[in-house]
């Protein structure tokens, strides 16, 4: 009798974990953090717009994921992810599907309106969110003594005067984005069939691309807290060069 | 219920009570002892003040193991004996950096309704949290901390008692929270209303309209948290308010501070660039330096020496007895960690 009971309560442990229909079409998004197209490695030189400038802190903001499914549309409002470059593995648990063809995906690049700051419709303290979320103050992405999040923290050296030397004074830079009027959405075509298995998809980032046709050396600073701060342009510049800088996806 | 029964009964009441014998009943409430015309703190709904969690928040609050490198406490910038200000120009953080603000006294922040010199911190739970992700104060590794927590089991098990679960940093800010709030003190000459012939002197003066310093320095905390500009500088280092509204009329202005225990609380200014109590005065007595944004109220006031020694004494008057005598809250405690 006892072997019995241990063989059903070990079946009702196995099965009741799985998806309703028992098919499991979660989605991933991994997310491949690149120089132009080697991965990025902080301390190491890359040149950008003719400047060579080092890497030191680049983190970011995936926030609300939409797939496109013909005329249906699947969200996400409740996911959120934290890159960060020092991470060997960027990869965003997105949420099951379920079985379709999706042709389109859509996502925030940053904290969207809702949760960014205290006054957003679904915001709750940053303290309150648990260690291992994305949105924890504990990831130092949050801004207390002006509350909301950092979207994107990119900072590092820039070699300004050519001397293969980057700490002379002036030689840093430091892009944080923000501000609930900059919150934008990366839209990418792609086809794909989730077909009762997990998959992960994969997209390129060429971090450089930040800077296109950005004067890095005149505006190395901008942390603005709101539209009205003098350097919100350059961050806005910054941020919608995040069109720029993903790639495809793909498998 | 017969006789068998109502032994066994007896028992199982009698096992239940002892055994909780030494234990705080971990929801106790925390009673305040409040000074004369200081009202009851709000206490935020989801973070009830219960004897448990000032405990572990005052263990937490002198312990050094919240920095990166367990060298300093929160106490390090906060010394009781100091009305909870560490008489440094800028406050000094792990391996030896330098800080940008005078260090606060956290006295009586139970009632500040928001918090820092540009007050947009509107609750002490997101306070606490703050000093430890700033790279000049504690270091920047929040998560690293709760880690560190998680695995002191000291800790694991104080946290253990009040929550039940794995510590988080809601845990950490609560209990550190409900600590702060209890560092409640109103009992200096002021509050007793007894004042010998030159402090009467320069209480009048104080809250003259000559002088002006009751138009921000006013109520119970004596300051009205107001930020104002009062023209310590032509050129602020420091933006103040403008830092995070990005505002020209709001550069060099910085929230009024508490002149409760000031006495104590040197050196002054947001960047604790006057020594003394009475260089306060003669700044003030000068009027301050040009600035577009100064505050209306801050004006020559050519005091006489005498009057600027009685403005002194009154403000000495605001020191709180137990922090004269080190006693209270104003006493550092000792803790045992294990």
């Amino acid at each position: 009798m006892k072997k019995y009971s241990f063989l059903l309560f070990l079946a009702v442990f196995l099965f009741s974990c799985e998806p309703e229909n028992g098919k499991d079409n979660t989605l991933s998004i991994k997310f491949n953090i690149n120089s132009g197209t080697s991965p990025l490695l902080y301390n190491t030189n890359y040149t950008v717009n003719g400047l060579t400038i080092q890497y030191t802190d680049v983190r970011f903001y995936i926030s609300q994921p939409v797939f496109s499914s013909g005329a249906e549309t699947i969200e996400f409002n409740d996911a959120y992810f934290l890159g960060d470059a020092a991470s060997s593995n960027n990869t965003f648990v997105v949420g099951d599907l379920g079985k379709r063809t999706i042709d389109g995906i859509a996502f925030g690049y940053g904290v969207d309106p809702s949760r960014n700051t205290q006054a957003g419709s679904k915001a709750m303290p940053a303290y309150s969110y648990a260690l291992e979320h994305a949105l924890s103050s504990a990831n130092n992405m949050y801004w207390s003594w002006n509350p909301g999040y950092i979207w994107m923290k990119l900072e590092g050296r820039m070699d300004a005067n050519a001397d293969l030397d980057f700490s002379d004074p002036g030689e840093i830079f430091s892009i944080h984005t923000g501000v609930d009027a900059a919150y934008r959405f990366v839209s990418r075509t792609y086809v794909f069939n989730m077909n009762d298995a997990p998959k992960t998809i994969q997209v390129d980032m060429d971090i450089d691309k930040f800077f296109d046709s950005y004067n890095l050396l005149g505006t190395p600073f901008a942390h603005p807290l709101d539209t009205n701060a003098s350097d919100y342009h350059s961050m806005l510049y910054v941020q919608d060069n995040s069109n720029l800088v993903f790639g495809d996806f793909y498998e | 219920m017969n006789r068998k029964e109502r032994i066994v009964f007896l028992s199982i009441i009698s096992i239940l009570l002892f055994s909780c014998g030494n234990k705080i009943n971990p929801d106790k409430p925390y009673k305040f002892d409040l000074p004369k015309g200081f009202k009851y703190p709000k206490i935020p709904n989801e973070n009830s003040i219960t004897v448990k969690k000032v405990e572990l928040g005052k263990l937490l609050f002198y312990d050094p193991i919240l920095s990166d490198d367990s060298t300093i406490s929160c106490s390090s910038c906060h010394v009781p004996e100091l009305a909870f200000t560490d008489g440094k120009k800028l406050p000094i953080g792990i391996k030896g950096n330098i800080g940008n603000r005078n260090s606060p006294s956290l006295i009586n922040v139970a009632y500040y309704p928001y918090f820092f010199a540009e007050g947009k911190v509107m609750d002490l739970e997101t306070q606490a949290q703050a000093p430890g992700l700033h790279a000049e104060e504690m270091g920047s590794e929040m998560k690293k901390m709760i880690y560190r927590l998680r695995n002191n089991k000291f800790y694991r098990k104080k946290f253990r008692e009040i929550y039940n679960e794995e510590i988080d940093v809601k845990h950490f800010v609560y209990v550190l929270a409900s600590y702060e709030r209890t560092l409640i003190a109103g009992k200096s000459k002021y509050d007793r209303n007894d004042f010998n012939t030159d402090e009467q002197k320069g209480k009048d003066l104080f809250f003259s309209t000559r002088t002006n310093c009751s138009k921000c320095h006013n109520g119970n905390l004596f300051t009205d948290f107001s930020f104002q500009n009062i023209g310590l500088y032509e050129v602020y280092e420091d933006p103040g308010l403008a830092r995070v509204n990005s505002s020209a009329t709001d550069s060099g202005k910085f929230k009024t501070p508490s002149l409760r225990n000031v006495e104590y609380t040197a050196p002054y200014m947001h960047d604790g660039s006057i020594v003394a109590l009475e260089n306060v005065v003669e700044f003030y007595n000068s009027g301050g330096e040009k600035h577009k944004n100064k505050s209306e109220f801050i004006k020559p006031l050519s005091l006489s020496k005498e009057e600027k020694r009685c403005l002194v004494l009154f403000l000495k008057s605001l020191t709180d007895d137990d922090l004269k005598n080190k006693k209270g809250v104003f006493k550092s405690p000792n803790l045992i960690y294990q």
